[in-house]
């Protein structure tokens, strides 16, 4: 609105002869049905886009006319849309820094130099502002991309094409057959020390292929490829091409296929891995395929496949929306929204140029944002729970450049931009009520509050049926499943060496008595024989007690349960040995284990407790705490709770008792009246209701708790 | 930090300069951080006594010394300092000689505080001195001192009269210490102004030194390294009979500048661009359409088709305005084509129509046979014939006030203040108002500014202060409170925001048979004189800003009985040291003196809003000081504001003023 025609700084350049230079080309580009002019500067490997208007202008500097009439003719013949004199010096100057014109006039070489140090330090800046992905350039492929050009005039063509779809669909067929081997147990075989070795040196061959895909894919239709190198993902390094010279390409397919061929690549690896997979025996053959195979599925779908990270598929879509520069533009694009629709700024031009660019903008820009900020978050977490230091560092940097810099910047934003400054009251209540209620919601709005843990219905010592002896099972007494009172003959058993054992026991007590007798004379004798008559009685007395034992009643009521479904008469059992239950399913007692951190809080602030059976999941209980165990234990109630039982709690490495957990916990017994259990030993879903507290304060506590285990601080 | 000015080699051909430093990111966070320690640590005047004892240390000795023997030790020590440049100690010898010969010379020895002020300032500072502290003499010791030491010195100062009032003052110092002393006053042909800034100390006004510095610029057109001099002075020597450009260079170099009134100098007129011209080159269809667009803002309404913001000094025009300007210019011609020029155009009319008032801002000078519109510089209230308006605003208001076109003339050069006294490889400067621009001097200019003690305690006094709901009841005020003084026999000092006010109230006096003088814009020639009657007894002058810096108002002893010169301010000005400027005219050098405020809530300064709140409070019964005190809270405030808005507006005039030095770097004119 407030722009001007004139510029103050126009005389001078009024005078000047402009020149584009030699190694500057330009190429006519169709973007979204309008015409542009791309720019290519083959020193520096730079583009630019331009308007036709602005390639009007450019196109008259020829070196024969000053600015002052190129920009009189430009005047006559654009009419409406002439370029204002501000325009054409910035024009000229962002043809200046990117080295493609000369004038007639020697240039300020001071500041050239000032400029080329500037753009040194910033590329310097860019690396540090981004540590998650460094670039080390190393090489200059070009010679030997040339050199073997043959390849890619060969790939690139219908028969590559017809190749590459009939291996493609074999080896999705192949994989769909034999999805159930591919697929079973795969994070154990994945994880497994041998196999991350082998996959660290499959992954720089198949990275490798990638980024030779896209180099030749270059190649093929006459582009150079400059440099190649090292990019360090997230610290890990990553073999890069710089195929930016794809910009030229008229076609959009064309530089689509450039930016989609290292994921069509590592598919076409894939594919191929598959069908060795498939033919060769186990080995390390077999082993190799099946990580390429996993590196090629893995990294297209996790990064390389997805727009939203400015990888592969990044440049795919920019190109098939025919939208360069989507994520740049894209942001400049919410800038716009916010400024226009919500400080009401008048007098701005939307960046894009029509409405759906504006659609796909926007979009882009806010989805991209989201996603970034989660995938930050992601892999600081996951760093930190290595590095705990580094992860930290990483999460204040991430939640830094992506949340609280826009921010600052948005409200620095006045300061120095004189279209804002009279917006600026809007600027500051709107930062001031976003951060209001951010902290509000933090700090002050008490949130649902729970500690969840996992528990067991477990099946108390006296409802157990143990074998009183080692012997066989004679006859079981009760049927399995039918109900049992106290003292019901249940199972007997029959022990014959117990009863041999007895026999002899009986016949050894009649010798010794014998010899008793016979000793009356010696009293000494005497003595001894009589303690000897008295041990075998002993013993024989716990023989006969056994002997009785042997049929076992029942000792609660309930429901008989043996151990095993397909009978047990007849088995052979030791002492000890389980055989059975007696459940009563209307009193079996529930327990749950709480971990050291969250004791206090359950202890000492509980609302309410509920519970959920795994076996239905969607009927809740409430339920009471009974008991609590006032020390922590390392003794785990059942083994459902621990991870080899499939729960949470995992169990000590050098364990010296079976149930040993690695950490301590604290045993709470509840209680739930209604609720009906219908299986021993089953999962509970218990969930201990707090008072409602904010976010923050239980953020502070967890942290404080984190710094005082790692720091001791 | 505690930096002395340097030899460095001073020819046309060499012009050594420094380069601008940039203000990007690392800069401005750097410059944030040292000026919470660097720039309190220098600017603690307690860090330059131990150099004023040594000073005093040296007097006994020279103040023995015969003339002779004076001569003599002028010359050890020139020779002292060609041989090691200046430093700590050879500044303290250096500023003893120089007090000693002003002593023997003028008859003024330097009191302690004006030493203090000359240390602050050869080190590279802004000496904070209160108005009539002798900043004319604090300044021949720096400057000497460099001059002594080889260093090409410029003393800057803010008009031509007091630049050759100084340098005549202090001739005999220099012409003593074996300086040779040139003054650049406006109409100087080049070759003189040649033989004058090849002088050892260089007097001359802020303006016609940077214009001199564009005018070399414009020579040395492509020709930016010395070494490229150089060799164009021997292609010359080859060719001796042709007269060259490089003959005509000026300046050498930018080594050393002490500016007066600094404050003013480097930031209220760092605004302002300087700007050469070239021919004027008339086109007759330009006027053509600057008449049509003079015509046609009778077509439009305002507030329907475009809003006036006085405020901001903005002109909006809304789509119904765009609209009804397409319909309107169908038929008016090729210029009229294209939405930006046409928009342009229009406000350009409207702002010359609205925002611009004559006796304000300009005024029409009638005594030629050729009417011509002559801008006011808003800070020194003084006329500016050679100033233009550009982008055909200035042609506008010619149409507008029905005078004669001239022609827009094409610009060759322009540099801002700003940017040009910041080449300068040893900048310092003294004034007496630095408030609330400290910061803005140290972040810009990198000066830290050094509160200098006054020799002798202040014996001015603040009357009162009023507040009229109009201006009717002010002017009355003033004329009655004038009545009142004179009655008294005291000088009266009365200032005015603008030259038409200054008019009006001149007129109120006529009608009350009131003698008076007035200084303004059109009494420029008479300056002198009625400044040197400004201070007789009884003596009414009505005054503008003009009046402010550097006016040098003498009262003699038998007013200075009757209670010194008393200064009536009637309106506050958009920066609040101006104000102070005009007040620190009373009570010089321990004079009596006083002042007061008698203002209007019509003044422009206060804002609508406030202005109609007040004038509805003024309605109730609240007593009269809260009242007054209330509104002079309320001027106050919007004085902050217009301050703070300049403040702004100079910071980012230096930023884009860096962003486009670096966009233009492809041209070869720095200017």
């Amino acid at each position: 609105m407030s722009a001007s025609l004139f510029s103050s700084s126009w005389y001078k350049v009024a005078d000047l002869k402009v020149r584009l230079r030699k190694h500057a080309h330009i190429h006519r580009h169709v973007y979204r049905e309008k015409v542009w002019y791309v720019l290519q500067d083959h020193v520096t490997g730079q583009f630019h886009r331009f308007k036709p208007a602005a390639y009007q202008m450019i196109a008259l500097m020829d070196g024969t006319r000053t600015l002052q009439q190129i920009w009189e003719i430009a005047c006559e013949e654009l009419g409406d849309n002439l370029p204002t004199q501000d325009e054409v010096i910035q024009l000229v100057g962002q043809l200046n820094k990117a080295n493609v014109i000369q004038t007639d006039k020697l240039p300020d070489i001071d500041r050239l130099q000032k400029q080329r140090t500037q753009v040194i330090r910033n590329r310097w800046l860019q690396q540090i502002k981004s540590p998650l992905s460094i670039r080390i350039p190393l090489v200059d492929p070009e010679a030997f991309l040339s050199a073997t050009s043959l390849i890619a005039t060969t790939i690139f063509s219908r028969l590559g094409a017809i190749l590459f779809l009939f291996t493609i669909l074999t080896g999705g067929v192949l994989a769909v057959t034999h999805w159930e081997p591919l697929t079973e147990n795969i994070s154990d075989r994945l994880l497994a020390t041998e196999n991350l070795l082998l996959m660290a040196l499959v992954y720089p061959f198949v990275k490798l292929i990638h980024e030779l895909g896209h180099a030749y894919a270059v190649k093929r239709w006459g582009g150079e490829v400059h440099e190649m190198g090292i990019m360090l993902l997230v610290m890990f390094p990553v073999p890069y091409v710089d195929a930016s010279a794809a910009s030229s390409f008229h076609n959009k397919y064309q530089r689509m296929i450039v930016g989609a061929v290292g994921i069509l690549g590592e598919l076409l690896m894939s594919a191929i891995a598959m069908i060795v997979w498939v033919s060769v025996e186990p080995g390390v053959v077999r082993a190799l395929a099946f990580n390429v195979m996993l590196i090629g599925g893995f990294s297209t779908l996790l990064f390389n496949g997805n727009p939203l990270l400015r990888f592969d598929a990044y440049y795919v879509l920019a190109d098939y929306l025919e939208i360069p520069n989507l994520a740049a533009r894209g942001n400049a694009q919410v800038g716009y929204l916010i400024k226009q629709y919500l400080l009401k700024v008048e007098g701005l031009k939307s960046i894009a140029q029509s409405r759906s660019e504006a659609f796909w903008l926007g979009g882009y820009a806010i989805l991209s944002y989201i996603y970034r900020l989660f995938v930050m978050v992601a892999i600081s977490l996951l760093v930190a729970s290595k590095y705990f230091f580094i992860g930290v560092l990483l999460a204040c940097w991430s939640i830094w450049s992506s949340l609280l810099a826009p921010m600052t910047k948005m409200i620095a934003k006045p300061v120095s931009d004189p279209q804002l400054w009279h917006k600026r009251k809007t600027i500051y209540l709107y930062s001031c009520i976003c951060l209001g209620l951010i902290l509000s919601l933090l700090m002050v709005i008490p949130m649902p509050y729970q500690t969840y843990s996992q528990g067991v219905v477990y099946i108390p010592q006296e409802a157990i049926i143990r074998a009183p002896a080692n012997g066989f099972i004679e006859k079981q007494l009760a049927e399995t499943g039918s109900q049992v009172s106290p003292g019901q003959p249940v199972i007997t058993m029959s022990a014959p060496d117990l009863i041999a054992r007895e026999k002899v026991l009986t016949a050894q007590t009649d010798e010794a008595r014998l010899r008793y007798q016979a000793a009356i004379n010696d009293r000494i004798q005497a003595d001894i024989l009589s303690q000897e008559v008295r041990f075998i009685n002993n013993e024989l007395q716990e023989a006969r007690e056994r002997i009785q034992s042997l049929s076992i009643n029942g000792a609660t009521n309930g429901e008989l349960v043996v151990i095993d479904r397909t009978g047990i008469e007849g088995k052979y059992f030791q002492r000890g040995d389980v055989l059975g239950y007696i459940v009563n399913y209307r009193q079996l007692p529930l327990t749950t284990v709480i971990s050291e951190s969250d004791i206090d809080q359950v202890r000492n602030h509980t609302k309410r407790v509920s519970l959920k059976f795994s076996s239905s999941p969607d009927q809740e209980y409430s339920a009471e705490i009974i008991r609590q165990h006032p020390s922590s234990t390392h003794t785990l109630p059942s083994h459902t709770l621990s991870t080899d039982g499939g729960g949470l709690i995992a169990l000590a490495p050098d364990r010296e008792y079976p149930l040993q957990s690695y950490q301590g916990y604290f045993r709470v017994d509840i209680d739930a009246e209604n609720a009906p259990r219908q299986r021993f030993d089953e999962r509970l879903h218990v969930l201990f209701e707090h008072e409602p507290e904010p976010l923050f304060w239980r953020w502070y506590r967890d942290i404080r708790r984190l710094f005082l285990r790692q720091f001791d601080v | 930090m505690f930096k002395l000015p340097r030899r460095r080699p001073a020819s046309t051909l060499d012009r050594p300069q420094k380069s601008i430093p940039g203000q990007q990111m690392p800069a401005r966070i750097w410059r944030w951080l040292t000026s919470m320690v660097l720039r309190p640590l220098q600017a603690q005047i307690w860090v330059y006594y131990p150099l004023l004892w040594k000073i005093k240390h040296y007097q006994p000795g020279l103040s023995a010394l015969s003339d002779q023997e004076l001569d003599n030790e002028i010359q050890s020590l020139k020779t002292a300092l060609y041989q090691r440049g200046l430093t700590h100690s050879s500044v303290a010898r250096a500023f003893a000689v120089i007090r000693e010969v002003s002593g023997r010379e003028l008859g003024m020895y330097h009191f302690d505080t004006q030493l203090l002020g000359g240390l602050a300032i050869i080190y590279g500072n802004i000496g904070q001195m209160q108005t009539g502290e002798g900043k004319t003499l604090t300044a021949t010791l720096p400057v000497a001192t460099a001059a002594l030491a080889g260093i090409p010195s410029h003393l800057v100062t803010v008009n031509d009269y007091l630049t050759q009032r100084d340098a005549e003052l202090m001739t005999p110092v220099y012409q003593r210490l074996g300086l040779s002393i040139g003054i650049i006053i406006q109409g100087l042909p080049t070759n003189e102004r040649q033989m004058q800034y090849a002088c050892d100390i260089v007097y001359c006004t802020n303006n016609e030194l940077a214009f001199d510095y564009l005018k070399d610029s414009i020579l040395l057109k492509g020709k930016n390294s010395s070494l490229n001099l150089h060799a164009q002075r021997l292609l010359n020597h080859s060719e001796r009979d042709k007269p060259s450009d490089i003959d005509d260079l000026m300046l050498r170099g930018l080594h050393f500048a002490v500016v007066d009134e600094a404050d003013s100098v480097l930031l209220d007129e760092a605004r302002t661009p300087l700007i050469i011209s070239g021919e004027e080159a008339p086109i007759a269809a330009q006027q053509e359409v600057y008449a049509q667009a003079m015509a046609l803002i009778s077509e439009l309404v305002e507030a329907e088709d475009y809003k006036v913001w006085q405020q901001r000094r903005h002109i909006e025009i809304t789509p119904s305005g765009e609209q009804k300007a397409t319909e309107l210019t169908k038929n008016l011609g090729a210029l009229w084509k294209g939405r930006v020029r046409r928009l342009e155009l229009l406000r350009q009319a409207l702002t010359a129509w609205h925002l611009f008032e004559r006796d304000k801002h300009y005024l029409i000078d009638d005594s030629t046979e050729q009417r011509k519109v002559i801008i006011i510089d808003e800070h020194t209230g003084r006329m500016m014939p050679d100033r233009t308006w550009e982008r055909g605003l200035h042609q506008l208001i010619e149409i507008k006030e029905n005078c004669s076109l001239s022609a827009p003339r094409e610009t060759l050069a322009s540099i801002s203040f700003q940017n040009f006294f910041r080449h300068f490889h040893h900048l310092s400067g003294m004034t007496g108002t630095t408030s609330h621009v400290r910061s803005e001097l140290w972040r810009v200019y990198n000066l830290p500014v050094v509160d200098i003690p006054t020799h002798k305690t202040s014996r001015r006094r603040s009357l009162k202060y009023q507040t009229f709901a109009n201006e009717q009841q002010r002017w009355q005020a003033v004329v009655s409170r004038v009545k009142a003084l004179k009655a008294q026999h005291r000088p009266v000092l009365i200032g005015t925001l603008s030259l038409a006010s200054s008019e009006q109230l001149s007129a109120y006096m006529q009608k009350e048979g009131i003698e008076h003088q007035l200084l303004n814009a059109r009494q420029d020639k008479l300056e002198a004189d009625i400044v040197a009657n400004a201070g007789a007894a009884g003596c009414i002058t009505i005054a503008t800003s003009m009046a402010g810096r550097g006016t040098d108002i003498k009262i003699d002893e038998t007013t200075d009985n009757l209670g010194g010169l008393h200064v009536i301010i009637t309106g506050l000005h958009e920066s609040s040291r101006i104000d102070r400027q005009l007040i620190g005219r009373c009570a010089r050098q321990g004079d009596r003196g006083s002042y007061e405020l008698l203002l209007s809530l019509e003044d422009p300064l206060l804002s609508s809003t406030l202005s109609k709140g007040l004038q509805r409070m003024f309605a109730f019964p609240v007593p009269q000081p809260l009242k007054h005190w209330l509104a002079l809270m309320a001027f106050r405030y919007c004085q902050s504001q217009y301050e703070n808005k300049h403040e702004r507006a100079r910071k980012h005039l230096l930023r884009s003023d860096d962003r486009q030095r670096d966009l233009l770097s492809f041209t070869d004119s720095r200017v």
